[in-house]
């Protein structure tokens, strides 16, 4: 029984966005036929993909109908248009060129990179920043927004930074954050408020239900952190504990904890750097909260979300996650028994 | 005079195997030294529940005399959970390999898989650890970095927090001898670290190093020293983040734990299993023998407070 070789298959309906396939098995090939198109074929858009062990990982080819459909022509897809194979286990780095960056004070920060090549959805990290804007540094970022080619928005707040451009600075675009879920997230901002609303730089994938530390730098906030150890803090060293009320967004929560007596929160500036950002770290779930909320009472648990696969890139009339949302995209992928590649 | 060289009259085998196989570097599993054991039963489910009760309120005023009943507290719980996974891979060996390879192929694929086992299982406990653990940034440096290197004012910062969580250290103290240049060492928390930070940690002030313990042979053999309450574990697999500081260089992660931090989770009736298919199960020609393993497991720090994540950049330069 030959157990080292496997077909796969599957369908999906385009987005128009990126479209990840696990596939545990691994992959030698990968097929990706539009059926929208062979149904209806459209001026200037591609409907069959092919990619296999030995070409690019980024590329492929693709059959395409021409400017006058039916006809066809065929072609390689350009650099970071088509198949990528990934192991999302290892981390993976795409470095910018050091560059002139610009950063925006204020609530969503816009970020002034030229010709970024980022998506939503992203992370990032900065290097080298001008004195103004170095607190945003050593911390991940998600890129919430594009405005366009050269703008990008990440989620800051209010108090956040001031003003800074430079030369020199750099980016790093991360293939992910950590291997397990859910993750300790860098706090951006603490509304003092009933059900106080806390705001991340990153996605925090955190559920009602569940009980976060609330970890405040007692040498950047100190009038902030003596409040919430010492209202709500098991102890008088020990930061307090909160309960996840909602979900607000990607990027914000709202908690069980009524801090509208607790002084302002600021995120730290300039001179404050070196820093320890604020923190909220994960520690369990309250399961009478989730259960009343209807919330899995196990979403809570550490879970690795490492996978292998083939990420389909989308977004455009040829591109083998479908350029047009709704298409109908069937796909087939296979191991070999084995591989012969001479270059 | 004619002289037979060996132009003329060549060995017929060129070559000989030496049977002593080169050592394969292996690195020291530190990540899972200080973690609780638990165990996932049988048939009992994906995931496993932990419980933990929440501290009470001290009762500090009297009761005094009028007979009146004061109002209870409540006891609350936190659970936390953490789901088994599967993880396995193996090696397809032609006959012929085993047939005709003068060493002992199959007996150095089970060496390199039991390593390949155990390594990943440490490095799942790392990864956890370095996505989850409360962090500290080293800021009392002096390379301009954020964080900065480690320096000993850090150090104390992580082991007065552990303190003050009620984090118990791991290891007794190794008491004072009579012997030159050596000095008693405290009781202390675990710190588990990258080895590039064998240079930064030789100069942080205090640093004792595992040769001026009074008794060595009570230090683990990937520990490098310590520093007040903090012993440290270097590793070539330690964790740290690549560019991630705030001038681009890298931030090591040391995972500063006391007891009972953190538990790694075995399936019962799944302990880490070696598997040999001889080339009978291959096929009709019997062509192909496999030889791998699997395993379930999975961390989960079971109390964050008790661990930190000392975050640092470092000073040393390797090649």
């Amino acid at each position: 029984m030959a157990y080292n070789t496997a077909i796969f298959q599957g369908n999906f309906t385009s987005t128009a966005a990126n479209v990840f396939i696990p596939l545990r098995g691994g992959v030698d090939w990968f097929e990706v036929w539009n059926q929208s198109l062979y149904a209806t074929p459209v001026n200037s858009t591609g409907y069959y993909y092919r990619w296999q062990k030995g070409m690019p990982n980024g590329q492929g080819l693709y059959e395409a109908f021409t400017a006058a459909a039916p006809a066809v022509t065929v072609g390689q897809l350009a650099a970071n248009t088509g198949f990528f194979y990934q192991d999302t286990s290892t981390v993976t780095y795409t470095f910018s060129p050091a560059s002139n960056i610009a950063v925006t004070a204020g609530a969503g920060a816009t970020v002034t990179w030229v010709a970024h090549g980022l998506a939503a959805g992203d992370i990032i990290r900065f290097a080298n920043l001008p004195a103004a804007v170095q607190p945003l540094a050593a911390i991940d970022w998600v890129v919430s927004t594009i405005t366009d080619a050269d703008n990008f928005v990440i989620p800051t707040a209010a108090s956040n930074v001031g003003v800074g451009a430079t030369a020199g600075a750099s980016l790093i675009k991360i293939s992910r954050e950590s291997l397990y879920v859910p993750q300790d997230r860098v706090i951006t901002a603490i509304a003092s408020t009933a059900n106080a609303q806390i705001s991340f730089a990153a996605p925090h994938g955190f559920q009602v239900g569940q009980e976060i530390r609330i970890n405040v730098n007692s040498i950047t906030n100190p009038a902030v952190a003596s409040y919430l150890k010492a209202t709500y803090g098991a102890s008088p060293s020990l930061n307090p504990v909160a309960i996840v009320k909602s979900v607000v967004s990607s990027v914000a929560i709202t908690i069980n904890l009524d801090l509208s007596a607790m002084p302002a929160f600021a995120f730290p500036l300039t001179a404050s750097v070196p820093f320890t950002p604020s923190q909220a770290t994960p520690i369990g779930i309250d399961t009478a909260t989730a259960l009343s909320s209807n919330v899995n009472i196990l979403s809570d648990a550490t879970n690795n979300i490492g996978q292998i696969g083939m990420l389909l890139v989308g977004g455009s009339a040829i591109s083998p996650a479908g350029g047009t949302a709704g298409n109908q995209m069937f796909w087939q992928a296979g191991v070999s028994f084995s591989v012969n590649n001479a270059f | 005079m004619a002289i037979t060289t060996t132009s003329l009259l060549p060995a017929p085998v060129q070559q000989s195997f030496s049977q002593k196989l080169l050592s394969v570097p292996v690195p020291y599993m530190i990540h899972k030294t200080a973690a609780m054991k638990k165990t996932m039963p049988r048939n009992g489910g994906t995931t496993l529940r932990m419980r933990r009760y929440n501290p009470l309120q001290t009762a500090m005023v009297p009761l005094g005399n009028t007979g009146v009943t004061p109002p209870a507290q409540v006891l609350t719980a936190v659970d936390i959970d953490a789901t088994i996974q599967f993880y396995g891979t193996y090696i397809q060996l032609n006959e012929q390999v085993t047939l005709q390879n003068q060493d002992p192929v199959l007996n150095e694929a089970a060496a390199r898989l039991g390593v390949s086992l155990r390594q990943t299982e440490d490095q799942l406990t790392r990864d956890m650890l370095a996505g989850t653990a409360a962090a500290i940034n080293c800021v009392n440096g002096g390379n301009g970095d954020n964080p900065t290197e480690m320096a000993a004012q850090d150090i104390s910062n992580v082991i007065a927090t552990l303190l003050n969580n009620n984090a118990y250290t791991i290891t007794d103290n190794i008491d004072g001898d009579n012997k030159f240049a050596t000095t008693p060492v405290r009781d202390a928390y675990f710190a588990m670290a990258n080895a590039r930070l064998s240079g930064d940690l030789e100069a942080v002030n205090n640093f004792v190093p595992k040769a001026q313990y009074p008794f060595p042979t009570a230090a683990l053999p990937s520990e490098w020293g310590a520093v007040r309450n903090l012993r440290f574990l270097l590793s070539s697999i330690g964790s740290f983040q690549a560019n991630a500081s705030m001038n681009g260089a890298n931030v090591y992660n040391v995972f500063c734990t006391g007891q009972e931090a953190y538990a790694c989770i075995e399936q019962d009736g799944y302990s880490a299993t070696f598997i040999y298919r001889p080339p009978i199960y291959d096929g009709p020609l019997a062509l192909n023998a496999s030889v791998g393993y699997k395993f379930a497991e999975v961390p989960r720090i079971t109390n964050d407070a008790w661990i930190i994540n000392m975050r640092c950049t470092s000073n040393t330069n390797i090649f």
